[in-house]
């Protein structure tokens, strides 16, 4: 039983909703709220990793009264971004890491680390490095890393978002076996439908906390610059090894169309998005943009943690030079003075996703790619990012967006490619 | 399921091995003092960084990137020498280079808990052995992040060609120590979720020594032996 008295995590000054609930064991509760309205921060305070007011207690016991060790053994906390996570470098020592921590006996650390594997479907990339895996790949490695001490609550923060829909069913399943062993499960959310397994009951968090941010309009162009037409034909490439992982691709677009990418984890899709803006360089065959090889400024690529996009301490930091530029319209003072109270690190993941979308689409390149631009993002920030892909394609570049959001794909794309076997099927 | 799995050694060289190297190097290179004298040195270095790396492009990127830093204090130093000793300007190049390839053993040739692991062996605290591991760890980051970085400063126009790489040193340093202070609140709390305690931390596993390990060692040792005795 975990029991949440007038839970507020707190950072600072600032202080998250005040959360309260009773969650029997082997239940399943879903917190729901929008970006920034303090699901993350609630969590960490559940899991003794941030400050807090109020009490958490499991089966009747103060958390702050639970001697360290045995509380990390019982509570596990699942990051919304796998590479917080990760301590080591090899798939299979990075679960081991969690009972070796705990000082469990190397042979059952072993045995319950292969089986943590198996159950997120990763047991065949146990001796593999973490960096060959995908953003969702890692995802379900870190759910493994959770699992893997049988812990009695289970807090995980929008953790599948980048996942596909095979590691999402082999997450469902994974929860699924540990609730049947009585774990309890706290699970974050900003949108029910993107849940993997249904919750017995829900908390909504309310939607207020952060202030939507704000940013100056994009400007159109005076100047019309020369119509790309972004062509790979044969493109091969692999990876020092792991093999080749595209190897054959072929794609032709032009200026003002939107190209959307799905696929399994693991299966290019970063890579290729990669290959197309000139981040990396094809090791056989043919790709041009406009005549010669696609590279930044022309061609620009959002990763899928933003965060080394942000060079700048404030947002107005980062807007400055665009708008000296003439490439979003000049601020009134009132938005001037709060973008330059805003301190990038401040802003909600949501955020500052949205924020790193803008000020790529803001420079009009001939190529922009965005690699899962929606992965954790609520309803009202896909939309703006949806707006975003549709106003850059507006103003002739070709837009790239990989992710395992279908159904945003398909709202902003015009043509939709699956990539498998390192090639891109139209569908 | 075997507990053989247990015993796979991740590290391309043993990490006390590659410490050893790396110190023999280091001092090797030190006491040279002529140019000639330390291009024997140097090819030490990067065949031991070539076979334990494996990566030639890898090599030659970081010797590029270490190579403006080379040039700058051998130019220093010939100035300080009152503009009488040019030499100076490619024996602190070899220097510099020879210390980037050696450095490369154990930024790349090792697993950052294998280190640990092998401190730990040695009977050194728990808290200290885990540190230098967290630590390698964090290096290995920041060697990936500095891409990252490249790739973001690109995207946003302040880097447009490859010779900014050099001249913008200062805004690739901002936003990379930016991106390791991050990584390292990360780790921190990474480290804190999963119950690590290192006054209580017990390796899981041991780390075996290879036959190459002790004979990147000898290699090592002979270069230093020649560099002092001649």
């Amino acid at each position: 039983m975990l029991r949440l008295r007038a839970l507020r995590a707190r950072r600072g000054e600032w202080k998250g909703p005040e959360v309260n609930a009773s969650i029997g064991e082997g239940s399943v509760v879903a917190l729901v709220g929008p970006n920034g309205s303090g699901k993350t921060s609630t969590l960490l305070a559940v899991a003794g990793l941030l400050e807090r007011e109020g009490s958490v207690e499991i089966d009747g016991v103060e958390l702050s009264s639970i001697d360290r060790r045995t509380l990390r053994s019982r509570v596990s906390y699942v990051p919304e971004d796998p590479t917080s996570y990760l301590v080591r470098n090899y798939v299979l020592d990075e679960v081991l890491a969690g009972p070796e921590f705990l000082g469990m006996d190397p042979g059952e650390a072993l045995r319950r680390s292969l089986e943590a594997l198996e159950a997120v479907g990763l047991r065949e990339r146990a001796d593999d490095p973490v960096e060959h895996l995908s953003g969702g790949q890692l995802q379900r490695l870190v759910m493994a890393c959770s699992l893997v001490t049988s812990p009695s609550v289970l807090l995980v923060d929008d953790a599948v978002s980048q996942v596909d829909s095979d590691g999402r069913k082999a997450i469902a399943e994974a929860i699924g076996e540990a609730v049947k062993r009585g774990t309890t499960v706290l699970i974050a959310v900003s949108d029910l439908e993107r849940l993997p397994l249904r919750p017995d009951s829900v908390i909504e968090l309310p939607h207020d906390l952060e202030e939507e941010l704000r940013l100056p309009e994009l400007l159109v162009p005076k100047n019309s610059a020369p119509r790309a037409i972004l062509e790979a034909k044969g493109v091969r490439f692999g990876y020092p090894g792991a093999g080749e992982l595209i190897k054959d691709l072929n794609l032709r677009a032009e200026a003002g169309e939107v190209i959307g990418m799905t696929g399994p984890n693991g299966s290019g899709k970063t890579t290729a998005l990669k290959l197309l803006t000139g981040l990396l360089r094809p090791q056989r065959g043919k790709l041009l943009l406009n005549g010669s090889r696609p590279s930044p400024p022309r061609s620009l690529y959002m990763p899928q943690n933003p965060d080394p996009l942000f060079t700048e301490r404030t947002v107005w930091g980062e807007l400055e030079p665009l708008v000296a530029a003439k490439l979003i319209a000049s601020p009134d003072a009132e938005l001037k003075a709060e973008l330059e109270r805003t301190p990038i690190g401040h802003l909600g993941a949501g955020s500052r996703r949205v924020l790193a979308a803008y000020l790529l689409a803001a420079r009009r390149p001939s190529v922009l790619a965005l690699d899962e631009p929606t992965a954790g993002l609520d309803r009202r920030n896909a939309r703006l990012i949806g707006s975003l892909v549709r106003e850059a394609a507006s103003q002739g570049s070709v837009v790239l967006v990989s992710s395992h959001d279908e159904s945003f794909v398909e709202s902003v794309s015009d043509r939709v490619f699956r990539v498998e076997g390192g090639r891109l099927v139209e569908l | 399921m075997s507990s053989e799995q247990l015993k796979v050694r991740r590290s391309r060289i043993h990490p006390l091995a590659a410490s050893v190297a790396v110190a023999l190097i280091a001092s090797s290179i030190t006491l040279e003092q002529e140019v000639l004298g330390s291009l024997p040195v140097m090819a030490t270095s990067l065949v031991l960084a070539l076979l334990t790396v494996r990566r030639a492009s890898l090599i030659a990127v970081w010797a590029l990137r270490f190579l403006p830093m080379g040039l700058g204090l051998g130019a220093f130093a010939f100035l300080a020498s009152g503009g009488k000793q040019i030499e100076l300007v490619p024996l602190l190049l070899l220097r510099v280079e020879t210390m980037v390839m050696g450095s490369m053993l154990l930024a790349y040739g090792v697993e950052s808990w294998e280190l640990a692991y092998s401190l730990r062996s040695l009977g050194l605290p728990g808290w200290f052995s885990s540190s230098i591991g967290i630590a390698h760890v964090l290096l290995r980051r920041s060697l990936r992040a500095l891409d990252e970085v490249i790739a973001a400063l690109r995207s946003k126009g302040l880097i447009a060609s490859p010779l900014h790489q050099l001249t913008r040193v200062g805004v690739i340093t901002r936003a990379l120590v930016a991106e390791s202070l991050s990584s390292a609140e990360k780790v921190s709390l990474a480290l804190e979720a999963r119950g690590f305690d290192p006054e209580e931390w017990r390796p899981i596993r041991p780390v075996p020594f290879r036959f190459w390990d002790l004979l990147a060692i000898v290699v090592a040792a002979s270069v230093f032996l020649i560099s002092a005795l001649l």
